[in-house]
């Protein structure tokens, strides 16, 4: 069977959308139902598209998990405890310089587009599961609003 | 063919946690168990996390053996080895410090898109890996988890 690829969108829901602080949550824990084609399979992580349609543009980062973790609210420090820190799989940067992938911003009057490409990480779901979580951890002080910020993830099988 | 993914977990056992000087071995030898497909068989290694659980932030080299190599040191030693064992070494991976994203109490680093080929040695499908700090984290035995992200081919 050859390889094959897949894009898709998540976007975080916001309970308590408005200003954050830097090392803010945004957002929920994001549930990525299904990302995975088998139960417990594998998949590269090639590139995340973010539609920032609050145009703010700033630094935040992207953790992924492969069993649910439990942290704070929307809007709240990003925190957890060790346990769940052992959940992660990695974490991508949206932040140029000390992310090693390409940062492009092109911003056309309503949003910003940001493109990480060739992340190239592996994530795995849990046995018995096809799901994947995430969670955005602003490093900066964007104003959002619930439902504009939609990531496109794109994936090789 | 599609292609076989694998994310590996290692803990490093840290007998002598503590303080750690730059240059010292964090750990003992950590097997990557079932890295490689079969019998020699090769890998695509393509990322590293690291999740920190003592939230220390500081760059790492992880290196790569195909046969578990002999230490000089034990953990929180200066990582040393013959050239004999040198010789199993088939790289390293630098895990820099700006790649650590914290939360308040931990930390996760992680290295991709690293496209480096590994292969297992005669008989093995193991490949083994050796911590190696380049600065002074304070740990305490099993704050650190390793990921490796492989390409089975």
């Amino acid at each position: 069977m050859k390889p094959f690829y897949k894009v898709v969108t998540a976007t975080p829901t916001l309970a308590n959308a408005g200003a954050y602080l830097a090392n803010d949550q945004v957002g929920a824990v994001t549930k990525l139902a299904n990302i995975m084609a088998d139960s417990g399979g594998r998949a590269l992580l090639k590139s995340i598209t973010f539609q920032d349609l609050d145009y703010n543009g700033l630094a935040f980062e992207l953790w992924f998990f492969g069993t649910e973790p439990t942290t704070v609210a929307d809007n709240a420090a990003f925190s957890m405890t060790d346990a769940n820190a052992a959940k992660a799989l990695g974490v991508v940067f949206f932040s140029d310089p000390t992310n090693q992938n390409t940062y492009d911003d092109v911003n056309n009057g309503h949003a910003v587009i940001s493109c990480v490409k060739s992340i190239n990480l592996v994530l795995k779901a849990a046995a018995g599961s096809r799901d994947l979580w995430m969670v955005m951890v602003t490093r900066d002080t964007p104003t959002h609003t619930d439902g504009k910020l939609h990531f496109l993830l794109g994936l090789k099988y | 063919m599609k292609p076989f993914y694998d994310v590996i977990s290692t803990t490093p056992v840290m007998a002598h946690a503590g303080l750690y000087s730059a240059g010292d071995q964090v750990g003992l030898v950590n097997t990557i168990t079932g890295a490689c497909a079969d019998d020699k068989g090769q890998a695509r290694l393509h990322s590293i996390t690291i999740i920190d659980k003592a939230k220390q932030d500081k760059v790492m080299d992880v290196w790569i053996f195909n046969q578990s190599p002999t230490l000089d040191n034990v953990d929180n030693g200066a990582f040393s080895l013959a050239d004999s064992e040198a010789a199993k070494c088939l790289g390293f991976v630098r895990i820099p410090a700006a790649n650590y994203s914290d939360s308040a109490l931990n930390s996760v680093a992680t290295v991709s898109d690293i496209d480096m080929v590994l292969e297992g040695y005669a008989g093995k499908r193991d490949l083994y890996c050796v911590l190696q700090t380049r600065d002074t984290p304070t740990y305490a035995n099993g704050d650190l988890i390793l990921l490796f992200g492989l390409e089975q081919v």
